[in-house]
C-alpha cells in the first residue's frame, strides 16, 4: 500500500504563485527584518541606525530577502506559503519586539 | 538531483520574471555601461572654461574670505581643488542650484581664483547635463520621472532580476556541464541563443549578483531603513552619532593653512592622495563647521564613487574620523564600503572601469538574447494563429526598445557638441530630445508587421548613423567648424562611438532579409535528424 501512494507523488507545479509570492513579499519581508533583528540582537547589541552596524543590518535585507522570494516557489501550496512564513515571523518577533 | 518538476517550475517563473523586467534592464545596463565613462562623457560635452591663473596653495585663506564676503552663501559648502584639472579648472569651486530644487536637480557650477593683481575671478560653468541624463537612465532603468517616484520601480525591477538569477542558475544545474561549453553554433537558431545566453549568464553570474542586490538595495534603503526604525530600533535608545563637525573657535577664525593639512595628512596616511577639502557647514542656528577630504588610495576600494573620505578639524588639523578612509577601516565599514565600490566598479583602476564596461554591454546583451529565446519558444506555440501574436509583439517592442535607447543616448551626447546653442544647456530639453529618438525607434518598431526584420536591420542602420555624428561632432570640431576638442581622456567617447558605428553595422548586414536563408541552410541539414526542425523554418 505504501508504494503505492508514493506512486502518486506530489508535483509542483505554479498554479498558486499569486498567494506564495505574496506570502513571500508581506511575510518575507516582515521576516527579513525580524532576522535582522535578531541578527542586532544577540550580535552587535543596540546600534543606532546609521552606524556601521545599521548600514550592515539594513543591506543584508537585500540577500535574505531576495532568497525567500525565490525559494517560496517550492512551498507545495500558497496556504502553506502563509503558515510557515507567519508561524516563523510568529516564533522570532516576541523575542526582539522591544516591549 | 533537482526534480525535474522544480525545474519546470523554475523555468516558468525565469521566462516570466525575465520578460516583464528584461527590456528594462537593458537600459540599465546600456546606460551604465556608459556611465563608467561618464566623466569623460561630460567632458566631451561641456565647453571649456576659459584657462585662469590658478591660486597659489598658500592664498587659498585670502581666496575664501573673498569669495565669502561677495557670495555668503558659498561658505555652507564648499571645495578646495587641491591638483586643478581641466575638470576642476579653479582653485575653489562651489555648486549652486535653483531654489526649491531637490538634490538630484542639476547645480551650476563655480570656480573662483585670485588673478595676479590680487584680483577675485568668477566663472560660472556650463555644464552639460548629458552625463547626469545617462546616470539618471541607469538609476531608473530608462524611467525619465520624478526620482522618488521612480526608484520603486527600480527596486521592483531589480528584485525581479534577482528571482531570475536564481531561477536561472536553478534550471541550468541538471545539465550545466553538457550545456556550458557547448556553444552550437550554425546549429537549429534557437540552441544558439541558449548557448549564449547561458554562457554569458554563468560567466558573468558573480556580477550580476552583485548588481542585483546592491540595486535593490540602493533603490530600496529608505523604505528598509524607515521600516527598521520603527521595528528593531524602535525603542533602542542608541544616540544618532553627530557628523564630525567642530565648532568654530572664534567667529571667522581662519581655517587650518592649507599646505600644513597636506603634510599632516601624508605624514599619517602617505597612500592616500588627498584630490580635494570639502568644507561644509551643518545646518541650524549655529552652524558647525565640517572637512572632508576625498582622495584616492590606488591599493583600496572606496566607498563613494571614485572617492575615498576622511574627516578633519578644520581648524586644527587633526582627524576625526577614518570611517570612509580606504585601508583605515574596521572590518564591518570595509564590508559595506565594498558594496558600493562592487557596484560602482571604482576599485583596481581602468582595468576594472574597462572590465565593468564590458560586463554592463554583455548584461544588456544578455537581457536581449533572453528575449529572443522568449520569442522563439512563442512562435512555434503561435504558428497556426493568426491576428495578435504575442511573438511578434515582444520582438517588435524589444528592437524598438533596445535600439531606442541606444539612439536616443547617442543623440543627446553627439547634439551636446554639435548644436550647443539649439538645445539649452537645461535637463528637461535633453530628457525631451532623448524621449523623441526612443519613441520614434519604438513606433519604427511597429510599423509593419510583416516588415519586422526589415524594420531592425533600419534600426540599426539608423543608430549607427546617430552614433556616428559623436565622432563627426568631434571631427568637425577638430577642422575648426564648430564647438571644441579637449585633447584628452575624453577622445575615447570618438573612439568607442566608432567601434559602436561599426558594430551596428555589422550587426545590421547580419539581419539583411535573406539571412534567413542561411538559417535555412542550417536548417535543412537537421531536417533528416528532426521533422521539428522542418517546422520551425517553414515557420521562419
Amino acid at each position: 500500500m505504501s508504494e503505492q501512494k508514493s506512486l502518486v507523488k506530489f508535483r509542483y507545479s505554479n498554479k498558486q504563485w499569486l498567494a506564495k509570492l505574496s506570502a513571500a513579499i508581506i511575510l518575507g519581508f516582515t521576516l527579513t527584518i525580524a532576522l535582522t533583528g535578531l541578527l542586532m540582537e544577540f550580535v552587535f547589541g543596540p546600534v543606532a541606525v546609521f552606524s556601521v552596524q545599521g548600514q550592515f543590518l539594513m543591506w543584508i535585507i537585500a540577500p535574505i530577502w531576495v532568497l525567500i522570494l525565490s525559494s517560496c516557489f517550492v512551498f507545495r501550496s500558497g496556504l502553506q506559503a502563509w503558515l510557515y512564513l507567519g508561524a516563523a515571523n510568529f516564533l522570532i518577533w516576541p523575542i526582539i519586539w522591544p516591549w | 538531483m533537482i526534480r525535474n518538476d522544480i525545474v519546470r517550475v523554475y523555468r516558468e517563473v525565469h521566462s516570466w520574471v525575465g520578460i516583464l523586467c528584461g527590456l528594462f534592464l537593458f537600459i540599465a545596463f546600456y546606460a551604465g555601461a556608459l556611465s563608467m565613462f561618464e566623466e569623460s562623457i561630460q567632458r566631451w560635452a561641456s565647453p571649456p572654461l576659459k584657462p585662469s591663473h590658478i591660486t597659489p596653495i598658500e592664498k587659498t585663506q585670502t581666496l575664501i574670505d573673498r569669495v565669502i564676503t561677495e557670495h555668503p552663501s558659498a561658505g555652507r559648502n564648499f571645495n578646495i581643488v587641491l591638483q586643478s584639472s581641466p575638470d576642476r579648472p579653479g582653485r575653489m569651486h562651489w555648486e549652486e542650484r535653483e531654489p526649491g530644487a531637490d538634490d538630484h536637480a542639476l547645480p551650476t557650477h563655480f570656480y573662483a581664483d585670485l588673478s595676479t593683481e590680487g584680483e577675485l575671478l568668477i566663472r560660472k560653468e556650463q555644464a552639460s547635463p548629458v552625463a547626469q541624463l545617462i546616470d539618471t537612465l541607469h538609476q531608473q532603468v530608462g524611467i525619465l520621472i520624478d526620482h522618488e517616484l521612480a526608484m520603486p520601480i527600480t527596486g521592483i525591477v531589480s528584485a525581479l532580476y534577482a528571482i531570475a538569477l536564481v531561477s536561472g542558475v536553478i534550471i541550468l544545474l541538471p545539465t550545466l556541464v553538457k550545456d556550458l561549453f557547448a556553444l552550437r553554433l550554425g546549429g537549429k537558431v534557437k540552441r544558439m541563443w541558449l548557448d549564449v545566453h547561458n554562457l554569458l549568464g554563468v560567466f558573468s553570474l558573480p556580477f550580476h549578483i552583485i548588481m542585483a542586490l546592491t540595486a535593490v538595495v540602493f533603490a530600496l534603503h529608505d523604505p528598509f531603513y524607515g521600516t527598521q526604525m520603527v521595528s528593531i530600533h524602535a525603542d533602542k535608545k542608541v544616540p544618532l552619532e553627530g557628523p564630525p563637525a567642530v565648532s568654530p573657535p572664534s567667529e571667522n577664525a581662519p581655517f587650518y593653512p592649507v599646505e600644513k593639512l597636506i603634510g599632516k595628512l601624508e605624514s599619517s596616511a602617505p597612500e592616500f592622495s588627498p584630490d580635494i577639502l570639502n568644507y561644509r557647514q551643518t545646518r541650524g542656528p549655529k552652524p558647525k563647521q565640517m572637512l572632508f577630504v576625498m582622495g584616492k588610495d590606488p591599493k583600496h576600494h572606496a566607498s563613494r564613487p571614485r572617492h575615498g573620505l576622511v574627516s578633519l578639524d578644520a581648524y586644527t588639523g587633526e582627524i576625526l574620523s577614518t570611517e570612509y578612509m580606504p585601508g583605515q577601516q574596521e572590518v564591518l565599514q570595509a564590508t559595506v564600503s565594498s558594496f558600493f565600490a562592487l557596484h560602482f566598479g571604482n576599485y583596481g583602476g581602468a582595468i576594472t572601469q574597462w572590465l565593468y564596461f564590458f560586463l554592463g554591454l554583455a548584461g544588456a546583451f544578455l537581457f536581449y538574447s533572453g528575449n529572443l529565446l522568449w520569442i522563439e519558444a512563442k512562435r512555434k506555440q503561435n504558428r497556426k494563429k493568426s491576428g495578435f501574436r504575442s511573438d511578434h509583439f515582444l520582438y517588435q517592442l524589444s528592437v524598438g526598445v533596445s535600439l531606442g535607447c541606444i539612439a536616443g543616448i547617442s543623440a543627446v551626447v553627439a547634439m551636446a557638441k554639435l548644436a550647443p546653442g539649439a538645445i539649452m544647456n537645461v535637463p528637461a530639453q535633453y530628457n525631451g530630445l532623448y524621449y523623441l529618438l526612443f519613441f520614434v525607434c519604438v513606433v519604427w518598431a511597429f510599423l509593419k508587421r510583416s516588415d519586422a526584420k526589415k524594420n531592425a536591420r533600419n534600426l540599426l542602420y539608423f543608430c549607427a548613423a546617430v552614433t556616428a555624428l559623436i565622432p563627426l561632432a568631434s571631427l568637425l570640431s577638430a577642422l575648426g567648424l564648430l564647438g571644441w576638442n579637449h585633447g584628452d581622456h575624453s577622445i575615447w567617447v570618438d573612439l568607442v562611438a566608432c567601434v559602436f558605428v561599426t558594430a551596428f553595422c555589422l550587426m545590421a548586414l547580419k539581419q539583411r532579409p535573406d539571412a534567413a536563408t542561411s538559417t535555412q541552410r542550417a536548417n535543412a541539414k537537421q531536417r533528416t535528424e528532426s521533422p521539428q526542425a522542418l517546422s520551425s523554418t517553414l515557420d521562419s
